[in-house]
């Protein structure tokens, strides 16, 4: 890569000739702000906050979209530069609904930070936006367009990294507003609720739907036993709400805010996990032996689950019919856990913290559900638990380090790494290997199916077999995934969908992260890291080896996929269509 | 909500068949299959089937229709009014037709009548501005309106037939009369022959320019065009023999040329004439210029609110690929080369290059990026030329009369000539072409004729909304690049308004803000947020209740949308209120006092 000579603000630098200028300045500790870029995703150069003056050049220029030239001279801080940023900002705080007191995004608003940092120091400009539509239809998210300063940020994630474009400018000019077509709700379009956009959204604009009400209601309610799950991806976000760095597992501190908010157990998701390997890799093996639809593609993903739904219908037949590691947990809880501790399944309450907007939504499909009780009654997001702690005004640094309940919180290295892209896969591998081989491998770790490249594949030996895998993360690459050669060809055994890309630790319900981080660090890396260290720190790291699991069959559902396993933990799909789009016959021609 | 069967589910069928199915198409489509609807609307039911069928999202497609103004949601009427809201017509607008109408019609703007024969809508300019105060109905323009003329107008149409006194306008009543200090060398065929008949436009000469091109080099030509001192006629005035130089670079199998006719500058219909009275001219300009860049395919962009010349240009295209002016090795040439007509879908943003492309690409108009440049990187990737209507006929005309006799036409600096569209408070407005150098004077009172009822003239806007108000004080200023610069001025699209002594320039410039604020395309911070503001700080110093804060406020938005924004639309918007701060801030100063 050739080197191009430039000045910053005089100072004569060597820089790659592909950087933009945004990135030039970076590199030498100038952090130009940006409100609508995000890298790789939204390039747009749109807002004007990032402007810079560029000698020779009649205007600013946006430095996020322009390439350093041999011999650019640039500044960054003059105050013509200052005063047009000053001003862009003020423009969209015009246009801004200013609740910032009471917005779920108050402290990490991208808006807010830049007004102070900035030193925006007047508020005269005052617009009336024509439409104020605060869409809270949907059990997932919650879309306020008073808030919306019309970055595109979640237009082009939607669009371009889930390949899905329900969001979309509406409109010209002063009256865009960022909508689903015709201005529905998002309940009323095929929209995954993976929340995606909503960790794209710089200000409150996208948010979570907020259950932390139901939540504090059950705690106080005397007749109800009000226990909690907490995903894998929970625990390596967590940590930021408190200013931890990235990447940092906060497991035990998590422990015990849940107990002292007052829940009756805290358990863990990772349970439950395991629980999914036993059905899942049984099913699979089912499926290979017995000549039934292959490949066989995981279902713990709620937002992937609304995708193939809306999407793939004819391919439904692909997906395990296994419950998601979260509802899984809830239909345990309230029959074998309460049979257990004679406790009634009716005064259960089953709250799972999920890293994730979509599982509100799979909380309340109809199937998920055993004798007409919910499996699971509320599903928070991991930003809504950092809310209760920080309400209940926990000292989460001093927090001591607590451990899960017995029997529900008992989990496997294997349990803790579905919170990252390919965990699920390498799970199911080291399960399925075993029973295959008849042995206890001691070769566990399947680094190829690791990391965050889009599409991964791996072909593993094991025994007589050689199983064909492949792992897609964000539904843009499912998409293209499933519409590859060796899809088709029925290359593969198993498939592993993640909504998210990244998977769960980079879920729609995970805490904020700034475009600024975003654009520098590799979030999906730092956080799946925590789990995989978790998991290496792990006596037991393979599902199958988890001895509550073994209780529980043993006790209770007899064997892998019984009845007792299907009628609990199994469930099924259909095809969904909001516009009744695929009853659309090909009728030209 | 769509079932299984849907409403004109054959009709739109043939019209994706039409279009191959090919989402970039998605604009014509829309704007055929609303043309189809006896509502005059996309509904969603064909929406979500049109999206289905292109593989494109819902959300695109009720992104487009919500985008471009001629595409409506919802059901409308029959016939559509669109009353033009935009300066010329304003200015001429003494009995306020736009009331007149919604009496007549008992409706309000964007409403339905009730016997669903009438939709009331407001548009910016029509480019009629030389018969304003005009509306359209449907695809017919009518100009010189009266309380009378509207009556008897909307009467007829009630009844169910084309209003019998009064016919839609078909522009030959323009004058653009001969003058002492008109010209006629790029006009030289208007009114001259039946512009739809090759074999008139080739007596006239038409295509010896083309023929000449075919026995000169690419480089030849594109010195001669330097040598004529031609720059571009759209309004950036960028040298065009730089311009084709830059375009020729590029190598590639498959290259485009565009001609720009999405003239949508207020006040701006010298484009027009060139559709309406020498579109041969337009194709034989593409053919010349395409052939020196090595364009294999040309489209015309044409803006929407010209639909009435829509079907000229398709039968002038088709009578040259007749003829075998397009098509493969035309004229023995070797040259292979054919065009596409485009319709816009009203929206004043597609000007700009980028947008134009996008537009064309099934996309909403937002501007591109650069770089890429659309000359290495336009539409489908391609390196794609975008050239204005008036440029390209000044190649074909320049090649065939002598580069270096246009340039003896003009001034020094400014050599040649303009087509300017000429209106407002004139009495005889029309396009003209003049020698670069004329005075503002001239203009107004030698080719205007003077301001209408013996008025006096307080200024005039020149070169479209983007351009600067010009004082009385300064009507000595010629009209040429130079000359203009040295005052602060720009030429622009080269539109002159006339205003007279009545009118409020405060009034004014609403107006024209409103029109920003209307065309803003949304994208960029600065235009989006910054033309509401103005239009609301105008609108608050109108009433009455305005201070010094609010000029100040102004003031300050229009420096920074100039600096800031994304385009040239929004970075060239605030010009008109700039010029208007140094040249009437006494008007400023009496309307927050008063």
């Amino acid at each position: 890569m050739s080197k191009v000579s430039i000045q910053i603000n005089g100072e004569p630098l060597e820089v790659e000739e592909s950087l933009t200028v945004l990135e030039a300045c970076k590199e030498i500790g100038i952090d130009i702000p940006t409100l609508c870029y995000l890298k790789g995703i939204n390039e747009v150069g749109s807002c004007r906050m990032c402007v810079v003056e560029v000698e020779g050049r009649r205007n600013l220029e946006a430095s996020c979209v322009m390439p350093v030239r041999e011999g650019m001279s640039i500044k960054t801080s003059t105050k013509r530069v200052r005063e047009s940023r000053k001003t862009t900002l003020e423009l969209l705080l015009a246009s801004h609904e200013r609740e910032c007191l009471t917005c779920v995004q108050n402290n990490y608003c991208e808006l807010q930070k830049y007004a102070e940092e900035l030193g925006v120091d007047s508020l005269e400009l005052k617009q009336t936006k024509k439409e104020k539509v605060i869409d809270e239809f949907s059990p997932s998210i919650v879309r306020d367009s008073t808030k919306c300063i019309l970055c595109g940020r979640c237009v082009n994630t939607c669009k371009s990294v889930q390949g899905v474009g329900i969001l979309e400018f509406i409109n010209r000019g002063f009256d865009t507003v960022v909508a689903p077509a015709f201005s529905k709700s998002l309940s009323d379009v095929d929209c995954l609720y993976c929340g995606q956009c909503v960790t794209a959204c710089p200000v409150g604009a996208l948010s979570e739907k907020n259950d932390i009400e139901k939540v504090w209601d059950a705690l106080e309610d005397p007749n109800l036993y009000v226990i909690v799950q907490t995903a894998p991806a929970v625990r390596a976000g967590l940590g930021e709400l408190f200013e931890y760095p990235m990447g940092t597992r906060v497991t035990g501190k998590m422990v015990t805010a849940l107990k002292r908010l007052g829940f009756d157990k805290v358990f863990d998701t990772n349970f439950a996990a395991d629980l999914t390997i036993m059905e899942e890799g049984t099913e699979l093996l089912g499926r290979i032996k017995n000549g039934g639809v292959l490949p066989m593609i995981t279902s713990c993903s709620p937002g992937w689950i609304r995708y193939c739904e809306y999407n793939f219908p004819e391919l439904l037949d692909h997906l395990s019919t296994c419950k998601s590691p979260q509802q899984m947990f809830g239909a345990i809880a309230k029959s074998y856990y309460a049979e257990k501790f004679d406790i009634d399944p009716k005064k259960m309450f089953v709250v799972s913290i999920m890293p994730c907007t979509a599982k509100k939504s799979e909380r309340e499909r109809e199937e998920m559900a055993v004798d007409g009780l919910p499996d699971v009654d509320v599903s928070l997001t991991t930003r809504e638990l950092g809310a209760m702690i920080k309400e209940a005004r926990l000292n989460f640094h001093e927090l001591p380090d607590g451990n899960f309940d017995k029997v529900l919180g008992e989990y496997t290295g294997a349990g803790v790494i579905f919170g990252a892209t390919g965990g699920v896969m390498e799970a199911a591998l080291r399960t399925v290997a075993d029973v295959l081989t008849g042995e206890d491998l001691e070769a566990i770790e399947y680094e190829a199916v690791r990391g965050t490249e889009g599409i991964k594949e791996a072909s593993v030996d094991i025994g007589d077999l050689t199983v064909n895998v492949a792992i897609a993360h964000s539904t843009s690459k499912a998409k293209e995934l499933l519409e590859s050669d060796k899809f088709a060809d029925k290359f593969y055994h198993f498939i592993e969908i993640m909504a998210c890309p990244g998977g769960c630790v980079n879920g729609g319900g995970q805490p904020y992260v700034t475009a600024e981080v975003r654009n520098s660090i590799n979030v999906k890396e730092e956080r799946a890291k925590a789990l995989y260290e978790e998991d290496k720190k792990m006596p037991l790291r393979k599902s199958h080896k988890n001895p509550e699991i073994i209780a529980l069959y043993k006790d209770f559902l007899g064997e892998p996929n019984s009845h007792k396993a299907h009628e609990l933990l199994h469930t099924h799909y259909s095809a969904k269509d909001k516009y009744h789009i695929n009853e659309i016959n090909m009728m030209c021609k | 909500m769509v079932n299984d069967k849907i409403k004109y589910q054959s009709e739109v069928c043939e019209i994706l068949e039409k279009f191959q199915r090919d989402c970039t198409n998605l604009l014509p489509i829309l704007l055929e299959v609303q043309e189809m609807h006896p509502r005059n609307y996309v509904s969603e039911e064909i929406a979500v089937f049109i999206a289905k069928y292109l593989g494109i999202t819902i959300g695109r497609v009720a992104a487009a229709i919500s985008f471009f103004s001629a595409l409506s949601s919802e059901p409308r009427g029959k016939n559509i009014i669109r009353v033009c809201k935009s300066t010329a017509c304003m200015v001429n607008n003494g009995e306020n037709l736009l009331n007149i109408l919604k009496k007549e019609l008992g409706v309000s703007v964007g409403e339905t009548s009730k016997d669903e024969l009438f939709t009331l809508e407001l548009t910016e300019c029509i480019g009629a501005c030389d018969v304003a105060p005009a509306f359209k109905i449907n695809e017919n323009v009518y100009g010189n309106l009266t309380k009378d003329k509207i009556v008897e107008i909307i009467r007829d149409y009630k009844s169910g037939v084309e209003p019998k006194n009064y016919k839609p306008v078909s522009f030959s009543e323009s004058k653009g009369d001969k003058n002492s200090l008109s010209t006629n060398i790029i006009s030289k065929n208007f009114r001259n022959y039946n512009p739809e008949n090759l074999s008139e436009y080739k007596d006239l000469g038409g295509f010896k320019a083309l023929e000449k091109s075919f026995q000169m080099t690419h480089d030849s030509i594109i010195e001669s065009i330097d040598l004529s001192g031609l720059r571009g006629r759209g309004g950036a005035g960028y040298p065009t023999g730089k311009k084709l130089r830059q375009a020729k670079a590029p190598k590639n199998d498959r290259k485009v040329i565009i001609c720009n006719a999405d003239e949508g500058e207020p006040g701006t219909f010298k484009d027009r004439q060139f559709i309406e009275h020498d579109p041969f001219k337009i194709v034989e300009g593409m053919i010349i210029t395409g052939n020196v860049i090595d364009a294999t395919e040309g489209y015309i962009y044409i803006r929407h609110e010209y639909n009435h010349l829509h079907r000229r240009l398709h039968n002038v295209v088709s009578e040259a690929r007749k003829a075998g002016l397009l098509g493969k090795n035309i004229l023995g040439s070797g040259y292979d080369f054919d065009i596409k007509v485009f319709s816009g879908g009203g929206a004043y943003i597609c000007g700009e290059g980028g947008a134009l492309i996008e537009s064309m690409e099934g996309k909403i108009g937002y501007p591109r990026v650069k770089p890429p440049y659309t000359k290495q990187c336009g539409l489908e990737q391609l390196p794609t030329l975008v050239i204005n209507v008036e440029t390209l006929c000044s190649i074909a005309t320049i090649l065939d009369y002598g580069p270096e006799k246009y340039a003896k036409h003009g001034t020094e600096a400014s050599p040649g000539t303009k087509l300017i569209s000429l209106s407002g408070n004139v009495s005889q407005p029309g396009a003209f072409e003049v020698d670069f150098g004329i005075t503002i004077n001239d203009i107004i009172e030698n080719l205007g004729k003077g301001v209408k009822d013996q008025k006096d003239a307080k200024f005039i806007q020149l070169g479209g909304a983007s351009g600067p108000l010009i004082p009385k004080k300064d009507f000595d200023v010629k009209l040429c690049y130079d000359d203009l610069k040295s005052r602060g001025y720009q030429m622009g699209s080269g539109a002159v308004v006339v205003c007279d002594e009545d009118q409020s320039v405060v009034e004014y410039l609403k107006n024209v803000y409103e029109f920003f604020e209307h065309e803003s395309c949304g994208k960029c911070t600065p235009c989006r947020e910054g033309n509401h503001l103005i239009v609301d700080r105008l609108d608050t110093i109108l009433r009455g209740e305005g201070t010094q804060k609010d000029l100040d406020t102004i003031k300050r938005l229009a420096l920074h949308m100039k600096d800031s924004s994304f385009c040239g639309g929004g970075k060239t918007a605030p010009t008109a209120l700039l010029s208007a701060f140094n040249h009437f801030s006494e008007d400023f100063s009496r309307a927050i006092s008063e």
